[in-house]
C-alpha cells in the first residue's frame, strides 16, 4: 500500500491543511505518506507536514503576518521597474530560517520523497522538484534537489504568483535559463503524478470549496476583478486536476461491474479478459485509487489570493481544517483507509 | 518682509511636529518616501503678480530638485536651482526645499499609487527676488510628480502661483534579475 498526500495552493489558506494534516497526526500518530505533495502554499507546507513538525507548521500558520511574508510597493513603480508587485524577500528569509541546510540534509535521508510543484516560464511545463528520485518512470519532468539553496528557491518558485510575486531561478545560473513560478498555474494539486508513481492512496487536502456560491457584490476596479479573475482561472485548473483521476475511478469501477455482471452471467474470466481486453482499452493496466478529497465547506477568506495573513483568520482556518477532517474520518468505514 | 519667510517656517515647523506626533498607527506603514535621493526635473509655469498696482505676469521654466529622505515614509528635504523666465527676462532662484508626506493613495492590497505631499522651501533668486512658501505636491508611481505652490517675494513684494510637472531623474533602475534570496 503506498500513500500520499497532495495539498493545493491557496496563500494563507494553507493553515486549514495545517488544521487538516493536524487532525490526521491525532487520528493516527505514527502516521507517515510515501510521498507529499505540494503546490504554492502547499510547498511550503509538504516538508513539514510530519508528526514530528506539525506543531512548528501550525506555530506558523497561526502567527505568521503578512508583512512577514511579502511587502508592498508603490504599485505603478513595480510594474515599470521590477518583475513583480509584492516583493518576496520576507518568505525568503522565513525559508531560509527554517528549511535549513541541517534540515534539508534530514529531509533527503527519510525514506518518503517530497515533491514541489512549479511552473516554468520558458518552457510553460509543469515541473516537480523531488527530495529524492522517482520510483517509477514519469512523463512529467521532474528534477531531483541536491542542494539545500536549491530546495529553498524551489519551495519559493512553488509558491510565487507570477505577476505579483517574483519568478525563483531554482538554480541560479544554469543554461539555458529557467525562470520558475507557482505550481498552481499549470496544476492545483499534483493529483496525477501520484497516481502515476503508484499511489493506492492519495489525500488530497483542497483550499477552496466545491460549491463556490456566488459573491455578491458588483467588481469595479481593475484589481478587484482582476483578482477575482485569477479566482475563477485557479478553481477551473483545480477542477481539470480532480476531474481526471475521478473518471478515472468512475470507469475502472464501471469495468469491475461490467466484468462482475459476465462473471454471474456464468462467463469464465479468460473469456472476460479477452472481451475487455481489447486493443486502445484506456483503462488496462490501471487501479482505482482510493481518493479522499478534504476541502472546506465554504471561503476561507484570506483576502484576494490568500495574500492576506490575519493570524487571528488563521486560527480559525486550522480549527475549520481539523473539524473538516475529523468530520471525514467519522465518516470513513472501517477498513477503507489508512486512518481507520 | 522677513516676517513673511519666518511666519512660513513657523507654519511648516507646526505641521510637522503636528504630524510627527501622531500615533505611528494613524499613519500607517507606506512605501512611500522611501529611504534614498529622489531627483525630480520640473517644468513649470503660473503668474507673478501682486494683485494690486502692477499686471499678472506669465511665468515659465524649469527646476530640478534633489532631495533625500531624512525621516523614511515622511519627511524629504534637499535644495531646488531654478530658471524661470519671466517679464522678458531670464532669472535664476536657489535654496532648501522639504516635502513632508501627508497621505497616501492605495490600490487595495497591492500597494499604493501616490502621494501627496505638503512642501516648503525658500529661494533666492536675480532681482532681488526672495520666496518663502510651499504648497502641495502629489508624487506618482515614485516617478512624476503634480505640485500646485504659492510664494510670496517679499524682496520685490509680489505673488508667484505656480503649477508644475516632474520626473524623477534618480529613480530606481529596472533591475534585470531579482533574487529574493540576494536583494
Amino acid at each position: 500500500m503506498s500513500t500520499a498526500l497532495v495539498i493545493s495552493g491557496g496563500g494563507s489558506k494553507g493553515a486549514f491543511a495545517v488544521g487538516a494534516i493536524k487532525a490526521m497526526f491525532r487520528q493516527r500518530p505514527g502516521l507517515s505518506f510515501d510521498m507529499l505533495i505540494g503546490t504554492s502554499t502547499g510547498a511550503l507546507i509538504a516538508p513539514l507536514a510530519t508528526a514530528k513538525d506539525i506543531a512548528l507548521l501550525e506555530q506558523l500558520y497561526t502567527s505568521v503576518t503578512t508583512e512577514q511574508v511579502i511587502t508592498t510597493h508603490n504599485v505603478g513603480n513595480r510594474i515599470l521597474t521590477a518583475d513583480s508587485i509584492f516583493g518576496v524577500e520576507p518568505l525568503a528569509r522565513l525559508l531560509t530560517q527554517y528549511y535549513t541546510d541541517a534540515f534539508f540534509s534530514d529531509l533527503v535521508a527519510r525514506p518518503y520523497n517530497v515533491v514541489l510543484a512549479t511552473t516554468c516560464l520558458q518552457t510553460e511545463a509543469a515541473v516537480y522538484f523531488s527530495s529524492r528520485n522517482l520510483s517509477k518512470p514519469t512523463e512529467h519532468e521532474v528534477v531531483t534537489l541536491k542542494q539545500a539553496d536549491h530546495f529553498r528557491r524551489a519551495v519559493l518558485a512553488s509558491a510565487c504568483q507570477p505577476v505579483f510575486m517574483t519568478p525563483i531561478e531554482v538554480i541560479p545560473g544554469a543554461q539555458p535559463l529557467r525562470q520558475y513560478v507557482d505550481g498552481g498555474v499549470r496544476e492545483y494539486a499534483g493529483i496525477q503524478l501520484a497516481i502515476e508513481q503508484g499511489a493506492d492512496e492519495v489525500f488530497v487536502i483542497l483550499l477552496s470549496p466545491e460549491i463556490n456560491p456566488p459573491v455578491e457584490k458588483r467588481y469595479n476596479s481593475v484589481p478587484d476583478i482582476l483578482m477575482r479573475t485569477i479566482e475563477i482561472f485557479s478553481e477551473d485548473v483545480g477542477e481539470n486536476d480532480l476531474r481526471m483521476p475521478q473518471l478515472y475511478n468512475k470507469g475502472l469501477s464501471y469495468i469491475d461491474t461490467v466484468r462482475q455482471n459476465l462473471s454471474d452471467h456464468g462467463l469464465p474470466a479468460s473469456q472476460i479478459d479477452a472481451l475487455l481486453n481489447v486493443p486502445g482499452n484506456p483503462f488496462s493496466n490501471q487501479r482505482s485509487v482510493n481518493l479522499h478529497l478534504i476541502r472546506p465547506d465554504g471561503h476561507l477568506g484570506g483576502g484576494p489570493g490568500g495574500l492576506t495573513f490575519d493570524p487571528a483568520e488563521m486560527k480559525g482556518m486550522v480549527a475549520k481544517g481539523e473539524r473538516t477532517m475529523n468530520q471525514y474520518i467519522a465518516g470513513l468505514s472501517p477498513g477503507s483507509s489508512i486512518l481507520v | 518682509m522677513a516676517p513673511v519667510c519666518s511666519k512660513g517656517g513657523r507654519c511648516l515647523l507646526t505641521a510637522l511636529m503636528l504630524y510627527t506626533a501622531l500615533p505611528a498607527a494613524a499613519q500607517n506603514s507606506t512605501p512611500e518616501f522611501p529611504k534614498g535621493f529622489t531627483g525630480y526635473l520640473n517644468l513649470q509655469q503660473g503668474l507673478v503678480s501682486d494683485f494690486k498696482t502692477t499686471p499678472d505676469n506669465y511665468q515659465i521654466g524649469f527646476s530640478f530638485a534633489p532631495q533625500y529622505t531624512v525621516v523614511p515614509t515622511r519627511l524629504r528635504i534637499g535644495a531646488q536651482v531654478a530658471g524661470i523666465y519671466t517679464r522678458g527676462r531670464w532669472g535664476v532662484q536657489t535654496g532648501p526645499i522639504a516635502s513632508l508626506r501627508l497621505f497616501d493613495m492605495r490600490a487595495g492590497v497591492f500597494g499604493t499609487v501616490l502621494n501627496v505631499q505638503l512642501t516648503g522651501g525658500h529661494f533666492w533668486g536675480s532681482f532681488n527676488q526672495k520666496l518663502a512658501g510651499g504648497g502641495i505636491q502629489a508624487e506618482i508611481f515614485q516617478l512624476f510628480n503634480l505640485a500646485f505652490t504659492g510664494y510670496r517675494d517679499y524682496g520685490n513684494h509680489q505673488w508667484w502661483l505656480q503649477s508644475s510637472l516632474g520626473f524623477n531623474l534618480v529613480r530606481p533602475k529596472k533591475k534585470t534579475t531579482s533574487d529574493p534570496f540576494n536583494p
